[in-house]
């Protein structure tokens, strides 16, 4: 494994690691940032999740967008959404670039760094596959049954004295989680219906991966297929469901499990 | 006495002391208002003064003495000695100095205090006959007794000098070359040393001069390692005084021996007894800092007409009469007293003591002014200037150029704010006080005006801008500027969303507000409501001239990971030192990545080239954590302080530490033996530093804690799996080796680095008495920082650390 940096797009702006197998790539991977965390991603992941994809012969870009971490600002006049989109275009430019044309290329990141993703595979048909990390969701009536479930068996725990709430999780409960500046708004069932049958339609992968972070809205592994009733995934379209897990996966092992799980689905 | 400077100046002077009377200089300058305060204060018997000031300055009422007109009654009155008794007790003079109530105090001195004035001065400094002094002060302020009485009363020659010469530098530059014994204020000598070297290729014609002082102010190393080397033949002192303790408290002979890095103000003069005082007024020991106290016999009787201000400000100790200077200090092992700042709003400006509480009153009294603050701010040549930021009253027509009549009506000229800003409220600390550290620094205010600043011209940029105004407490805003980058932080813009829907109905995502510029979230506004776009017509912004950044891998086997911000251009001729940024570390590097890039842009785009890295097992650098040690984070350190060395030789280094980065930092300094060691470093600024690793390993543990609860809800009882050779803390698995070796983390016993640390800390962490003791004890400058939020909030992850003003602070030190 060996790791360098790659500063690409106009004047060298965007700043990104890539990481390379001992051998040829067989195949290659960028990882889009995360909200607002650097490169390395939430504790690591994409440092580690890279290092791990390394040993299976992937080669991996992680790179900050304009405005985080490494990556200054571009002062063009386009909208947030425009410019990330332009970015990861200079991204896949870059790894394809270093890794070599032949080289298929997927897309992968958490949160906004999923929708992200899979937003520009959707424009790019040289995607080949996407790894989403708790993106969209949409609540089914198998989920609300699911959800009601869930809490009341949280409220028997409660009141066994087995289970108690955090005070972060009480105020957030109790603010309707208005102290959140990031009021992330997730990608509409509509725009992701069609881009998910685009990418399945021309033969790319996707895969959906839910943690527990996201339980106030996927709360079952065939919720996935109920979200989009009008398309046939065909194989092409995989999920893992890691409720135990959070968002942003702070305990060690659930970064492993998460790898783990990602590397054997591109590996 | 009010005259323009000229030789009757000196010979008032004597006369008064002849008929034992009391002396009260009057500025012909000051204003009509202050002039009438003071004749209502001292109601004198005589106002000597010329027939030209006499027709213009208001002392209708009082008896004069014109110099010029009565010349002959002067010259018929005898010259012999009047035999008249000498009385120590009787006051000598009165000089007014600015006092925190709107109104001047009369500093009331004693004969006695002026024959120690006198004396204890020619001792320490051996004045004689020979030597020529210039009276460079103005003669309303106490120092020129100095100056005007020294050479007369040792037989030797004064010069005095008319204010345009003294405001002159190259004409001070030629007095210079032609007195033997002179003292000027920092702000002063800074101008006439540059215009020396401007004009002289060397310095044999400052030979003459065998004594060269400063004061009044803070002296910097610089400016005193300046004066060494023009005035080669000089011996060169800090005095420090006040009107309360007759001027002459402490003195530092400067060494030639050595290169000076830091200014003392040495040791007390005769007959003066210095002591460094704890809020209760009890002595600390050596090196602990408290308020810098003075008894001895040039403590003055106290201020006219003001019996309660006297005794507040003059108490008994150990049987003796002290005067608090206000002044935090400390005294070193060698005897020395070192000055660390103000304790209280009184400021230092170009060698006056000015009471800002005095502008502040006087601003609040001008038209249409609801409310108003000054201060003492730094410009980019380093010269302090005074702000007034006012708050016009809803209803009033904002005018600033008729609260500056007012101002120029009511005070002197020194204490006229040079600018006058106005905002829409002052900021409030946590303890709704008004809080002067968060008032927008003089670069800010020339930021937004400056030339290249693009005024927000549609209708959007206007709503946003006025907006960010109004929750920002600032004045102006520009098209580039980032809402975060002007000091906004989380609560902030929750409040912008809040209120851009409610005022405009503007929908606002907070992840654009964080990321975008001014002139970009109103373009997205724009298109949301289907008007055209500047990008739609083909417009695109001027890209920002920004520093050259590169990522690169460095250090043994390349493993760390780092980034060097370049200047984009210096100034020819200019060094500015290269910043080494030791970060966080953990979860509070990620947090802090925000801040610590926006710290390293703004220094690389004033001059100052940086690095800031990832430590081993850390961000992008090589290796896990658990393989990570105190032994290796240290090494980093050093390793990447030479890797700054070898991009920047020559190039003086400043380390600037966060956290646990600060106290890595220190630490390196005293690698074991095969470590990496630091090169010399210059300067030390010290972000917040951890100061203890026990402490540190504690809050993570307890913080980690709390993250379990917090995913109990996700697991169920369900237990994370413990390896027993590492431990998980929030986030990074430490081997139980390296928690032990933080643990055993701990600030130097003695400072192990060659130059004086700063601190930026929060006021909270100032007020913890165990951080504050720790700090003192490190023999460091301590700038208190206005953070909110905090690095240690309880919710601190979940949060981005905003620019709380860091950058500026930062910037301020280094330029």
């Amino acid at each position: 494994m060996k790791e360098h940096v790659l500063q690409f797009g106009p004047s060298s702006r965007i700043k990104g690691v890539l990481t390379e197998p001992a051998r040829a790539p067989k195949a290659a991977m960028v990882l889009v940032s995360a909200g607002l965390v650097p490169q390395a991603g939430p504790y690591r992941l994409y440092a580690e999740l890279a290092r791990h994809l390394a040993k299976r012969d992937l080669a991996t870009l992680r790179f900050d967008l304009g405005g985080i971490g490494d990556t200054a600002k571009d002062n063009a006049m386009a909208s947030l959404r425009e410019r990330t989109q332009s970015e990861i275009g200079e991204a896949v430019r870059a790894l394809r670039g270093a890794s070599g044309e032949q080289v298929s290329i997927g897309l992968g990141g958490l949160c906004s760094g999923a929708e992200d993703s899979f937003r520009y595979a959707r424009n790019d048909r040289s995607i080949s596959r996407v790894v989403l990390i708790d993106p969209f969701a949409y609540p089914t009536p198998g989920f609300q049954w699911r959800h009601l479930a869930h809490r009341a068996t949280r409220r028997t725990l409660r009141a066994l004295g087995v289970y108690r709430p955090s005070a972060a999780l009480q105020e957030d409960s109790a603010t309707g989680g208005a102290s959140s500046l990031i009021d992330y708004k997730y990608m509409g069932r509509e725009e992701a219906t069609q881009t998910l049958d685009s990418l399945v339609r021309r033969g790319a992968r996707a895969h959906f991966i839910y943690t527990g972070g996201s339980n106030d809205v996927f709360n079952h592994e065939g919720q996935l297929q109920k979200m989009f009733p009008t398309l046939a995934f065909d194989g092409r379209v995989t999920v893992d469901w890691l409720p135990a897990m959070d968002h942003t996966q702070i305990l060690e092992e659930d970064r492993l499990e998460l790898i783990e799980r990602i590397a054997d689905r591109l590996g | 006495m009010s005259l323009e400077p000229s030789l009757d100046v000196a010979v008032v002077l004597l006369a008064v002391q002849k008929v034992g009377a009391t002396f009260v200089p009057l500025e012909p300058t000051y204003p009509a208002a202050r002039i009438r305060t003071i004749l209502e204060d001292t109601m004198p018997t005589l106002v000597v003064t010329s027939a030209s000031l006499a027709a213009k300055l208001p002392f209708e009422g009082h008896a004069l003495f014109l110099v010029d007109d009565d010349i002959a009654k002067i010259s018929a009155l005898s010259s012999d000695d009047l035999g008249l008794p000498i009385d120590l007790e009787r006051t000598a003079y009165v000089y007014y100095t600015s006092g925190t109530t709107g109104k001047p105090k009369g500093v009331m001195a004693s004969y006695a205090n002026l024959a120690h004035y006198i004396l204890r001065s020619q001792e320490r400094y051996a004045i004689a006959r020979t030597d020529i002094m210039p009276a460079i002060a103005r003669f309303s302020f106490s120092i020129s007794m100095f100056e005007l009485m020294s050479p007369l009363a040792a037989g030797g020659t004064l010069v005095v000098l008319e204010r345009d010469h003294v405001l002159d530098p190259a004409r001070m530059a030629k007095t210079f070359s032609e007195v033997t014994f002179f003292h000027a204020g920092p702000s002063l000598l800074r101008g006439v040393l540059a215009q020396i070297r401007k004009a002289h290729a060397t310095f044999e014609a400052f030979e003459g001069v065998r004594h060269a002082s400063s004061g009044g102010d803070m002296v910097p190393p610089e400016l005193l390692e300046s004066m060494k080397e023009i005035f080669s033949r000089a011996e060169v002192f800090v005095i420090y005084g006040s009107s309360e303790i007759s001027c002459m408290g402490c003195t530092y002979p400067v060494s030639r021996e050595h290169r000076i890095e830091r200014t003392y103000v040495g040791r007390p003069f005769d007959n003066v007894i210095v002591r460094v005082l704890d809020e209760d007024r009890q002595p600390v020991p050596f090196g602990v800092v408290g308020e810098i106290c003075f008894a001895g016999d040039g403590v003055v009787k106290g201020y006219l007409n003001r019996p309660e201000l006297t005794e507040q400000k003059f108490f008994t100790l150990e049987g003796r009469r002290f005067y608090g200077m206000g002044d935090m200090g400390r005294v070193s092992f060698a005897g020395n007293v070192e000055i660390l700042g103000r304790r209280d709003f009184q400021i230092q400006l170009r060698g006056m003591r000015i009471e800002l509480g005095e502008i502040d009153a006087t601003l609040r009294k001008g038209p249409g002014v609801r409310e108003a603050i000054s201060m003492a701010r730094e410009g980019d040549d380093g010269e302090k200037i005074l702000v007034g930021y006012v708050v016009f009253a809803a209803d009033a027509d904002p005018d600033v150029g008729a609260v500056r009549k007012h101002m120029v009506d009511h005070l002197p000229d020194y204490m006229v704010p040079a600018r006058i800003v106005p905002l829409a409220n002052l900021p409030l600390n946590s303890n709704m006080k008004i809080d002067r550290h968060a008032l927008p620094s003089l670069s800010e205010l020339t930021e937004t005006r400056g030339p290249h600043s693009r005024v927000p011209t549609t209708q959007a940029e206007k709503e946003l801008a006025s907006l960010w105004q109004s929750i920002l407490r600032i004045d102006q805003v520009s098209k580039d500027d980032n809402f975060f980058e002007l000091g906004g932080h989380s609560i902030l813009a929750l409040k912008l969303l809040q209120e851009a829907k409610k005022a405009h109905g503007i929908t606002l995502d907070g992840m654009d507000v964080l990321r975008e510029s001014l002139e970009t979230l109103a373009a997205i506004i724009d298109r949301e409501r289907g008007m055209t776009t500047p990008a739609q017509r083909g417009l695109v912004s001027p890209a920002a001239e920004i520093p050259v950044e590169e990522a690169f891998f460095f250090g043994p086997e390349h493993s760390l990971y780092g980034v060097h911000h370049s200047p984009a251009r210096t100034r020819k001729g200019e060094r500015r030192p290269a910043v080494l940024f030791a970060p966080a570390f953990g979860y509070e590097a990620t947090r802090s990545s925000f801040v610590t890039t926006r710290i390293a842009r703004r220094l690389a785009s004033a001059g100052i080239p940086v690095l800031r890295f990832d430590y081993f097992g850390t961000g992008n650098s090589h290796g896990r954590s658990i393989d990570g040690s105190v032994r290796r984070w240290k090494e980093d350190v050093a390793f990447a302080a030479r890797e700054l060395e070898r991009l920047h030789p020559n190039h003086e280094m400043v380390i600037v530490g966060a956290r646990l980065g600060a106290l890595l930092a220190v630490n390196a300094r005293s690698g074991n033996e095969g470590q990496a060691r630091l090169p010399a470093v210059s300067r030390w600024i010290l972000w917040e530093p951890i100061d203890s690793g026990r402490a540190y390993v504690d809050e993570l543990e307890r913080l980690h804690a709390a993250c379990l609860r917090g995913l109990q809800h996700l697991r169920l009882g369900r237990l994370p799996r413990v390896i027993a050779s590492s431990r998980e803390l929030v986030g990074t698995t430490f081997s139980k080796t390296a928690l032990r070796e933080l643990r055993a983390l701990d600030w130097p016993r003695a400072p192990a680095h060659e130059a004086s640390p700063t601190f930026l800390a929060p006021i909270h962490v100032l007020a913890h008495a165990d951080a504050h003791e720790a700090l003192q004890a490190s023999n460091a400058q301590i700038l208190a920082m206005a953070h909110d939020p905090t690095w240690t909030d309880a919710r601190a992850m979940e949060n981005l650390l905003p620019d709380v003003g860091i950058s500026d602070a930062i910037l301020e030190i280094l330029t």
